[in-house]
């Protein structure tokens, strides 16, 4: 066989090596570039999963400061939050790259989605009269409170509501400017206020004229779609109903804080038991109140349906404890 | 006397041998970076996981002593304040499975939350520790983080205010 010119195998040889150094490149590039992207990914989980323990840690915090505001911030990263009502209904919130947390403890009230730089909050310990749990009302600052002035209870609830929420009282809707806002809750006691009212991402809270906040009555949630009308039991429940996505997220939340009434009912009960049975003489207070806490834990079905009841025990509580406490040397009901 | 000069076929081998063994020396290098990389991962994880498991210590700790459901009754009482009462109504809740359960494991997850009474000095055979909550892994598959919280106790009947601790144990298991 005729044996490749020397300049044709020169040829073939710079070819081949040209062709060697292209591959061997491209592996190593598409290496780096594959290791990148998973170190990208990661770097992205670990944020999402910080700030979901940032979050729960938060949450713990908040829990055990009632009756304060604070706030965290959130960097553009949407937290969804999901209540479905219903005994297998879902309950979690999560974050974007992060899987979901459990919050069927959780009494949060706060719209869907959180979205916005910073996130406030505020939390209101729920008495009923004893002490059940905390409510936490979380709004993010891309959340508008309009408030239609009336001069009694909406505007009551205008000067209680923090300032570091983004909120206005007007006189009516009229040019009524919230584009630049994600959600805008409208606060009234006039339904009449809300004709011809554009409801794109808008939703309408309405309350009685004169309602008693502290006390218990009916808040409707309205929107473009739908009209529901559902009691609230103190002005945390009534906050919680203004924070909160819809009527069925607050059903769902509130049936949480009835959950935690009835496991805080138990232990009142037999607290009160236990002191009837140690102190003779506060035996008759205490154990009507045993009774009343026993008719509050055993009560059966959700917070609408059960919200009077749990009402009407609350006055009989309180009523109890003033009747106890009146120059008598028996220890405090609740 | 000169050497013989290689042929170029000799060469040609040599050189792709050559390459061969770069290709190789770089794929080497980049196994060693991998298992390098993986092994800091696996100490940084470990590390937060310790780190988490010292906050969850001190969030149950804040936790429990902050819950309704141990507060003393009477205003005006420290803010760190159990009653008896309630704490042996929580103790005998939580003896057997229910809602109870289920919303203090939310709360507390695996661990042993303990009220020892040290003041006054518990009567007869009574040693003055009641075990609220205890969940968790087997004896012999977990590690604890214990903390000790000065509190009050207040016995309503009695009207006195002794003093105790909460011992807050969390649990680790150790096995999967």
């Amino acid at each position: 066989m005729k044996p490749l010119h020397a300049p044709r195998k020169a040829q073939l040889e710079i070819q081949f090596n040209w062709l060697f150094v292209l591959v061997v490149g491209a592996v190593i590039i598409g290496f780096f570039i594959t290791v990148i992207n998973k170190q990208q990914q990661q770097a992205d989980a670990e944020q999402a999963t910080d700030l979901r323990e940032h979050l729960d840690t938060a949450f713990i915090t908040l829990f055990n400061n009632p009756d304060t505001i604070g706030n965290f911030t959130i960097s553009k990263v949407d937290i969804t939050f999901e209540c479905e009502p219903g005994a297998g209904g879902l309950r979690q919130y999560y974050i974007q790259g992060a899987g979901p947390v459990d919050s069927t403890y959780d009494v949060i009230f706060t719209q869907a989605v959180l979205t916005g730089e910073e996130v406030f909050t505020w939390t209101k310990t729920w008495a009923v009269p004893f002490e059940v749990t905390v409510f936490t009302n979380m709004a993010t600052d891309r959340t508008l409170f309009v408030f239609i002035d009336d001069g009694g209870s909406v505007k009551e609830l205008y000067d209680e509501l923090p300032g570091r929420y983004a909120k206005t009282l007007v006189n009516n809707l009229e040019g009524l400017a919230t584009h630049e806002y994600h959600d805008t809750i409208i606060i009234t006691s006039d339904d009449e206020a809300l004709t011809g009212l554009d409801w794109t991402g808008r939703k309408a809270r309405i309350i009685a004229p004169g309602a008693d906040l502290d006390g218990s009555g009916d808040v409707t949630f309205q929107d473009e779609e739908s009209s529901e009308k559902m009691p609230y039991l103190g002005r945390e429940s009534l906050w919680g109903a203004i924070f909160t996505e819809d009527a069925d997220t607050y059903r769902c939340t509130m049936d949480k804080a009835v959950a935690r009434l009835k496991i805080v009912a138990a232990i009142m009960q037999s607290r009160s038991e236990a002191i009837a049975d140690d102190l003779p003489h506060c035996g008759v207070s205490f154990g009507r109140a045993a009774g009343y806490f026993h008719m509050l834990k055993d009560l059966e079905g959700g917070f609408a349906a059960i919200a009077e009841d749990i009402n009407s025990n609350r006055r009989a509580l309180e009523q109890l404890q003033a009747i106890t406490l009146r120059g008598s040397t028996c220890p405090y009901l609740y | 006397m000169p050497l013989p000069l290689l042929s170029n076929d000799k060469k040609a081998q040599i050189q792709i041998g050559e390459s061969m063994l770069v290709i190789i020396f770089v794929l080497i290098i980049g196994v060693i970076a991998l298992v390098f990389v993986a092994r800091m991962q696996e100490d940084k994880i470990a590390v937060r996981l310790d780190e988490y498991e010292s906050l969850n210590a001190v969030e149950t700790a804040q936790l429990v002593t902050n819950l309704y459901d141990l507060r003393c009754a009477k205003p005006g009482l420290t803010e760190t304040c159990v009653d008896l009462h309630k704490a042996k109504a929580v103790a005998s809740i939580l003896e057997d499975p229910g809602p109870a359960r289920d919303y203090y494991y939310s709360l507390f997850k695996d661990a042993r939350i303990t009220l020892v009474q040290a003041y006054p000095p518990p009567a007869g055979t009574d040693d003055g520790k009641l075990v609220l909550y205890d969940v968790g892994p087997g004896e012999g598959n977990r590690t604890t983080t214990a903390l000790h919280i000065p509190v009050s106790v207040h016995n309503a009947s009695a009207n006195t205010l002794g003093f105790g601790m909460l011992v807050i144990e969390r649990y680790r298991r150790t096995s999967i």
